[in-house]
This record gives C-alpha cells, structure tokens and sequence, in this order.
C-alpha cells in the first residue's frame, strides 16, 4: 500500500525530473482531456436525460405522407387536422400543445433599428410540458390558449437585454410584431433549454399566442401548400409504453380526416397520411450522434498514442532507476517494494494529468460551443457531470493500472540482484529490444491510421472550400423584409401575391435608384441560405405518368438574379420582365436538374409538368459547389418567376466602397410601401463563410489534431530510439572505432528503425482498409485520394529520419571515444 | 624518404570543465616506424587510455602535431578521421568489445563493410576467413560472440583488428580480462604478429607483457619519461629536425 511517505519521496523525484514530469502530464492531459470532452459530447447526445421533467413521455407530432404506401414525404404539415386534433382529443395525452415556427422574417416594429426576431407560436401547454422558467412575469395561461386571440408575449432574457435594456419594468408594456402590439406577460429566463425541433440553428426569442400564426395553412391539409414554416403537435404520453398504441389511435383518426378532406382531389384514394408518435430524444438528437462517435474514436486513438508515449517514458525512468532499484533488492526489498516509488509517481502524474485533464476538457466544451452549437445538438447542455467525471476516473485508473502492469512485466526483477555487480556496458536492466520495436510499431500503426484519416477529411474540406462556389459573393447583401400583411386565407392569397408582386417590383426599383447600389433582385431565398431553409418542387417528369416526378430545390425570383449572382447561363435564355408580368410557366433549370432528368437530350425546349399547365425549360445554369447540411452533394436546382410575390428578400449589390445603413434601407422601403421594413440585413460573403464554416472547423480540427498526432508520435517514437540508442552506446563507439562514419552509423541506424515502421504501416494499412470496408456500409462519403495516403506515409518516414538523426546526434557528432566511455 | 608510421610532436590533451582544466597529456614527442612494437605502461590516470585515443584518431588532440604515414591528422573532421582510422589502424581492446548481435564472421568483416570504396563480397570471405585462420578460429565463424571464451573472444578481436590491414594495431590492455594462460596465448599471438611485420601499439599495465615489446615507454603525468625517469620531450630536438625534413 502506498503510504504519504512514497508520495513524499515520489514528489522529490518528480521535482529533480521536471523534463519527464511536465511531458507525461502534458501530453496525457491534452489526450485525456479531449477524450472527456468527446465522451461528454456523446454522453449528452446519447444518454443525457433531457432537461425536462418525464421527458421520456414527451412525443413530437411526425405526419408522414404516402401514395401507394410509399412514403413521399416524411414531413407533411397538416395543420387543419392537428388544431382539429387538439381542439378535440383531450383523452389521449395528459397535456398537448400546438407549436409553429414561421421562417417569414419578423421584427420588433417598436424599436427604430427594427432588430430581427425568431418566433415561435404556441399554446399553454408547451410551457407547462417544457418547464418554461421566468425570470420575471408568467407562462402562457390558458385564457391564452387557441382561439382566444389574447394579444400577449413571451420574450427571451437576451431580448430583453439587448433590446429593451432589461428594464424591470417591462411586463405589462407592448411590443411590435408586424402590425400587432402584444403585452409582454413573461421574461423567459436565459436557463431555459428550448427543445430545437426543426435544428440547432433555430433559436427563438419571443413566444406569442397560436392564433397570431402567420401561416395556418388553412389550404392544403397535407402541408404542400404550407410553406412558411414548420408546425407540431407536441404531446405528453399518459405512460412511456404508450408510442405505439397513440401513434396507431391518432394515424386511425388522422387518416380517415385527412381521406374526407381530400376525397374531391385529383386521384385521391392512393394517397394516406400517418402519425408518429415520435419521442422527444429522437426528434431532438436525430442522426448526430454519427459525427460524435467518429471524434470520440478519434479521441480515443489520440490517447492510445498518448499512452504508448507515456509508457515508454516511464519504462526508461524505471530503467534509469535500476541502481537505486538494485541497491534495494541487494538490501532484501521485495518486488513490490522495488516498485512502489515508481508506482507513487506514476500515481502523481495520474492525479495531476486528471485534474488537468478536465481543466482541458472544460476548455473544449466552451470551444464546441462557439463553433458547433449550430451544428450539434445539445451543445450548450455540456458541462462537467457524474458520468464524465466517473469516466475519467476509471480511464485514468486503467492507465495506471495498465503502465503499472508493463512495468512490473517489462522490467526483470531477479536481474536486479546482479546490477550491483554489473560494469553497465549494455548488460544492465532493459527494455527489451521486442518491446521497444513493439512501442515502435503500435505507435507508427495509431499515428498512420489517424493521420490518414485526418487527411483524407482535411484533403476533401479544402478541396470544397478552395473551389468556386457557383455564384458571386462580393458585395451582395440579403434584406430579410419584415412586411405587416394581413395573415392570408385561402379567398386572399393569390390575390396577395399579386398585389404583392408590384409592391416587391416598386421596393426593388426604388433600391436600386441609391447611387452605392449596382443591381437588385428579388428572391424568395438567397443561393446561400445559413438556416438552410429552402423551397422545393415537384413536377410530373411526364404529363401522364404519376409516378414519375422530378422534385427540385426552387428560387422564385426575378430576371435580375443570375446576372446579380454571376450565374451562368450555360444555354438558353434568362427570364424576361415579359416572363414576369405574363406569370409565365417558364423554368431555369441547374445542370445537375438537366443531366438527371434528360440525360440524353438538350433540356431547353423540354416541358414538365400537368398536361394543362406545362412549364416549359427556357435555360440551363451551372451548378452550384455548396454542400449544406441538407444535400451533401448538389440537389436538383430550379428557378421560376412564378409565385415571384411571395419572395421576401431583396437582394442587392453594392458598388464597391459603398455601404448602406439598416435605417436609410428602411426610409427607402418605407417610402414606397409604409408596412415593408428590413428585419435583417447580411452579406452574402458572411452568409457562405458560415455555411462553410463545418468545412473551416473540420479543416481546422483535422489539422490541429494532424499536428497533435505527428508531435505526439515524434515524443514517442523518438522516446524509443533515444533509449534504444542510449543501450548501444558502446556498440556504436565500437563500429565507430572500427572506421564506421557518422552517416555510415546514421544510415545503419535508420535502416534499422524503418523495419518496425514499415510493419506498423503495414498493420495501419490492414487497419485503413478494414475502416473502409466498414464505411462502405455506411451513408458517410469519403473521396480517398493518393495524397491522403502518400502524405502521412512520406511524413512518418521523415519524422523517424529525423528522429533517428536526433536520437544519435549526441554519439555521432562526437569522437568515438565518447561513445566508448559512455558520455 | 619513407615517414615514419607515428609520428607525434608536441601533443597535448586538455579535458575542460566550467570550473577546472585537467591536462592529460602535456607534450608529447612520439615516433613509431613500421614494424615497431611499442608498449606503453604507467600508474593508473597517467594518460595512457588519453594518448592511445589520440593515436587511434578516437579522439583529437588539443594541441600539437600527428602524422600517420606523413599524412597530418589531428585536425581531421570526424568523418575523415573514421576513414583513416578503419583503413590504417586496427583496435584490440581490453573488454574485446565484439557485438554480440553479429556473427564471428560479421564482426570481422565489420571494417571491410565500412571501407570508402566497397570491398567485393569474396574479398571479404577470403580476407576474414584468412583472419580466422591465422587466429586458429575458422571453426567458429558462425558463432555468436557469447559462445565464445574470453581468450577466443579476444582472438576474433585481434582477426577483426587484422582483416583491414592497418599500418598500426593499437592494443589496450589486452590481457586485462583475460587468465594466465589465455593472456600468454594473446601475447604470443601479438609477438607472432610483430615478428611478421606489424607494428603494434601496446598499453598494459603487466611488466612482464610490456617487456616482450621492443620499445618500453613510460607515461607519468601525461609526459613519456626516458628511463632515467626524465621527461623524454627534453631531448627531442634531434628528433624534430628528423621531422622537419
């Protein structure tokens, strides 16, 4: 047992060997550290109770489509039938709420700067269900649930802050959205964990009544034509066995609505809808946990390196403590009494590496927090928590126990009895030389496997990042508008369109009047969307043929937007104002559109569509090099310049040197249309450096954890050969007294160390492959190329050229009779 | 003319820490011609391991003058003092030194591999079995140094000193690990070697074995005294002017 004496005398030792101390903590703190971090990252993802009380009987409203009972669309919105659901069932669940989110942009109209906000629409229950905590003021009541149009608001704590100067005296005041005042009855405390349904990018800021939803949908009950947002039945099972019996009971009602609702639709009966009763968790989390996994593998091998690093520092302290060792034994110490110190240290190091370790850790959560929050769930949930700490206990205590073992294993006990006597040129205490080329090879085979794979996605991330988008960037900028129109009904929408069309036409027109201002164009989205949100399409690939449809990502826009962006046109023609005035059926369709859908003839000039309306191909673009989260590779792409009156950005570019302030962007609008403001204005630059941001962090972590490995593997690998080189000291000067030169010993050497190297990158080569094979029953892509491989290849021969020159540096650079006296 | 094999003047070796200077070796005045057979003797930290390493290029002077067969040495980079040092001198050393990993034969051949211009594979096989013949060890080519005696295992070192040829065979304390019977057999084998040419370089600390050289040096305080026990560099000038010339 070790007493606080050893660790006294550990601590002594440690502080005359600060070298070797701060390297084993170091660099087991950094690896550890990490592992915590990614350990955390899954433990949340994957195991973490949710913050809400019972989340387990927490269930999302999923509403997929079919036709033939194949599914078309795993998420339609049939909003009608859920407020119906809601309004009526008050058996099935314990608690329900309704919950939209529109992406039309909004504004609070009562401050100048018209400062954009995110809006959820929701009824009482979301707050009860997700524990909403106030700071000051009340939750939703249930004077304020469906139907009871009560003009009241929730704001977030940031709102507050930022834009009401976290007057204690809001509740009770009014806030602007749209056309609407609201009293603000609740500040919602800054704590409070929104549950992300629609992604981690979502955040909202206020909370207002269902009945303000700007998008009902009340056309369409099966959300095709409910394209302003996302709306959920959110629900709270009487018991946790209750998914499936729900999920059948409301799929029942749900279908057999949907069926009369639809019953004098165009080819009705093969159409069906179904509810899913979709637990929180795995709406929330979803598929992310895949990405997780990969870093904590990553991490993993990371502190593999580490420890194999850290072992063969510890076995040569060990090793270079063989005569205070012999001494002991000469006086009678058992082996584990020649052992413990070592042990006592080990245990410090531990200790000190564990503390750091965390501190490491915590860093890392703060830091996937700024980069990933937006792109992981959860994120901001992390924090140091039981199971992590547990976690790191028991992989520290494995280390210890593992090095412990190897030592005691590695380092013979009874050739200690004669080291006393021993004259120390190469016949004392070793490593032996198996388990050197063995730390050799593990540690080549860890590092290769890492390397290349951290290059091969280093390689692909560059590769996207270093091409050209497909669209200029340069001094463009997107107007989120913030327009205060009546909520539309099925009598008023295309009216509205309509009308708005020509009030869109005058703000375009009076934009682009401002001498800073070179061109304008109107969009329903920007060719780089941050959030992601896109619009899509589908059309009959030929009229009589129902099942064969094209779906599409679609921007309806103006002529004004491929000359704006610098998209080319790579036959046909653009649109034409003519186009635009006449709503014609015209489409633009992107390369990847024409080559899948016409592969072998001219796309221009084909029609799609319903035979009574077809939309006739006028011109081809090139594709876009933008992968966002939804399409790893490019997606069908069209543009139209029908529906042109529901865009709801301005895009504008500058002359260079020229800027345009929010304010003076929002005289301009005012002044032709009063109700029109800029709820929020961006570059188009800022906009893809953000969407490209995964592939900057993934260049950057890849790169960072490429430089960690290769300094890892050069501590450890030169760890090795230093000590190899140490026992064949006297050899050496004897090869060299014999006429050996300094590079006839180098070369010697090199060729020596490169068989243990050439073994481990044969292993991690057998490794690679079986990793590929593995992915190849995967949905992840990765493009292998010569580079990936050849690179760490080439680079973990030169770090044991380099190594092994460093090693025998101190013997060749010297005479030999050095080396022969052992200095 | 022909040079003499050694010849030294005015050697000094000064080993230097931040704190003291130690003079090894303080003026030595040196000749050996070929065929000589030398012996160095002294009390132990006299100089004598100090002035066979320099003899051996192992390790370079701190002042003075070394010629090996006329060629000056002493300021030779490390890489073309190991060329001389494999093509010109041959080592003996007291703990035989062989490297356990390498075959008797690849310990012989060792110098031959580490020869400026590749010798050819015969050659070598020719040359080191020769060797091993001379030293009555053919039988034990393929052994291993730690299947040896200690007696043989200083035989294969003197075949290993041999098999390059050298102009000097520098010998440092041959018979130090060695019984009576082996240490007579070494130097027997040493004097056979003399008496067929080679010239040899001995340091020991047996006057016995010292006596069968031909010339006896004594080195005290890092000078060689005559045997009169007066430093013997006093009477040097003859021998300079020798050089001179």
């Amino acid at each position: 047992m070790l007493t606080i004496k050893d660790f006294s005398t550990a601590l002594y030792a440690l502080s005359k060997a600060k070298g070797y101390a701060a390297t084993v903590v170091v660099t087991l703190a950094v690896t550890l550290g990490t592992l915590l971090a990614a350990f955390n990252l899954n433990y949340t993802i994957l195991a973490a109770p949710l913050p809400y009380m019972e989340e387990e009987r927490l269930i999302v409203s999923k509403t997929p489509r079919f036709r033939d009972n194949v599914m078309e669309f795993d998420y339609a919105s049939p909003v009608p039938l859920l407020q119906t659901l809601y309004q009526q069932d008050k058996s099935t669940f314990e608690d329900t709420a309704l919950l939209a989110y529109s992406y039309l942009a909004a504004s609070l109209r009562d401050k100048a700067d018209t400062p954009k906000v995110q809006i959820a629409y929701t009824t009482p229950g979301y707050m009860r269900m997700y524990q909403m905590p106030m700071l000051h003021g009340r939750a939703f009541s249930t004077e304020e649930d469906q139907n009871s149009n009560a003009a009241v608001a929730v704001i977030s704590e940031r709102v507050w802050r930022q834009h009401y100067s976290a007057d204690p005296a809001m509740l009770g005041k009014s806030i602007q959205i749209a056309a609407n005042q609201f009293k603000v009855v609740g500040i919602a405390a800054d704590h409070f964990v929104e549950p992300r349904l629609i992604g981690p990018t979502r955040i909202n800021d206020i909370w207002l009544p269902w009945d303000f939803n700007p998008s009902p949908c009340t056309r369409g009950l099966d959300g095709r034509s409910c394209m302003t947002g996302w709306q959920f039945l959110l629900g709270k099972l009487k018991s946790v066995d209750d998914y499936q019996r729900v999920s059948q009971q409301l799929t029942a009602e749900l279908n057999s609505q949907f069926q009369d609702a639809t019953a004098d639709r165009l080819n009705p009966a093969n159409l069906s809808i179904s509810f899913e009763a979709q637990p929180l968790r795995e709406k929330l989390l979803g598929d992310s946990s895949n990405q997780t996994l990969w870093l904590f593998v990553g991490s993993l091998v990371l502190l593999c390196i580490a420890s194999v690093n850290t072992l063969n520092l510890v076995l040569s302290r060990t090793v270079r403590q063989q005569r205070n060792m012999a001494i002991q034994a000469a006086l009678g110490a058992q082996k584990k009494h020649v052992f413990m110190h070592i042990f006592a240290e080990m245990a410090l190091l531990l200790l000190v590496a564990l503390l750091l370790a965390l501190v490491v850790a915590q860093a890392e959560y703060r830091l996937l927090q700024q980069a990933a929050e937006v792109y992981l769930p959860r994120v901001n949930e992390l924090q140091l928590n039981l199971p992590t700490l547990a976690f790191a206990v028991v992989v520290t205590a494995l280390l210890g126990g593992a090095f412990a073992a190897l030592v005691v294993r590695h380092i013979n006990y009874r050739m200690l009895n004669s080291q006393l006597q021993s004259s120390g040129k190469g016949s004392g205490l070793q490593i032996s030389a198996k388990v050197r080329r063995l730390l050799i090879i593990s540690q080549v085979t860890l590092t290769a496997v890492l390397l290349v794979v951290c290059m091969t996605v280093m390689q692909q991330s560059i590769a996207e990042l270093s091409q050209d988008v497909g669209f200029d960037t340069k001094n463009i900028y997107q107007i989120d508008i913030d327009e205060t129109a009546p909520v539309l009904t099925q009598e008023t929408r295309i009216a509205r369109i309509q009308e708005k069309k020509r009030e869109l036409a005058e703000v375009r027109n009076a934009l682009a009047q401002h001498p800073a201002v070179n061109a304008v164009s109107l969009a329903n989205f920007a060719p780089a969307n941050f959030d992601g949100v896109y619009a899509e399409s589908s059309w009959l690939k030929t009229p009589d043929d129902l099942t064969n449809i094209v779906t599409a990502r679609v921007t309806y826009t103006d002529q004004h937007f491929l000359p704006l962006f610098g998209i080319k046109l790579l036959s046909g023609r653009n649109f034409t104002a003519q186009d635009i005035h006449d709503n014609s059926y015209v489409l633009i369709v992107s390369e990847t559109f024409a080559r899948t859908t016409w592969p072998d003839q001219q796309a221009v000039g084909q029609r799609i569509g319903r035979a009574e309306a077809p939309w006739e191909v006028i011109g081809v673009v090139s594709d876009f090099n933008l992968a966002d989260q939804y399409a790893t590779t490019e997606p069908l792409r069209a543009y139209s310049v029908r529906q042109v009156g529901a865009a709801n950005t301005l895009l504008y570019e500058l002359k260079p040197g020229m800027t345009i302030a929010k304010t003076e962007l929002n005289q301009i609008m005012q002044q032709v249309q009063p109700q029109y403001r800029a709820a929020e204005v961006f570059s188009l630059e800022d906009n893809v450096k953000r969407i490209l941001f995964a592939k900057y962090l993934a260049t950057g972590v890849t790169s960072g954890l490429s430089l960690l490995t290769l300094l890892l593997a050069a501590i450890g690998i030169y760890g090795v050969l230093s000590y190899s080189v140490q026992l064949r000291r006297f050899e050496l000067g004897v090869r060299m007294a014999i006429g050996a030169r300094p590079a006839t010993i180098l070369r010697q050497l090199l060729g020596e160390n490169l068989k243990p190297v050439s073994a481990g990158l044969a292993l991690a080569a057998l490794l690679l492959a079986a990793l590929w094979l593995g992915l190849q029953q995967t949905s992840l892509i990765v493009e292998l190329s010569a580079g990936g491989f050849a690179l760490p290849l080439l680079l973990i021969v030169l770090l044991t050229t380099l190594t092994s020159l460093l090693s025998v540096w101190g013997i060749i650079r010297k005479p030999a009779i050095y080396a022969l006296q052992g200095q | 003319m022909q040079h003499p094999t050694i010849l030294m003047q005015g050697i000094t070796k000064i080993f230097a820490t931040d704190e003291m200077e130690t003079h090894a070796l303080r003026g030595i005045d040196l000749q050996i011609s070929s065929g000589d057979f030398v012996s160095i003797c002294g009390p132990s930290g006299c100089g004598k391991s100090t002035l066979l390493s320099l003899l051996g290029l192992l390790d370079m002077p701190s002042g003075g003058s070394y010629q090996i067969e006329g060629k000056e040495v002493s300021g030779l980079s490390l890489s073309e003092a190991a060329f001389i040092r494999n093509e010109k001198i041959g080592f003996i050393f007291q703990s035989f030194n062989l490297i356990d990993e390498l075959t008797v034969f690849d310990n012989i051949a060792l110098p031959l591999r580490y020869r400026r211009q590749s010798v050819a594979k015969s050659e070598i096989e020719d040359r080191v079995m020769a060797c091993l013949k001379t030293v009555d060890m053919t039988h034990r080519a393929s052994h291993r140094p730690n299947q040896l005696s200690g007696g043989q295992q200083q035989r294969i070192a003197i075949a290993r000193a041999l098999v390059g040829s050298p102009a000097l065979l520098l010998v440092d304390e041959p018979t130090g690990n060695l019984d009576s019977r082996n240490g007579d057999a070494v130097m027997d084998m040493l004097c056979e070697l003399n008496n067929n040419g080679t010239t040899l370089c001995m340091v020991t600390h047996d006057p016995r074995y010292a006596d069968m050289a031909s010339r006896k040096l004594h080195l005290l305080d890092g000078r060689i005294l005559d045997s009169d026990g007066t430093p013997i560099q006093q009477h040097t000038t003859a021998l300079r002017q020798v050089a001179a010339r």
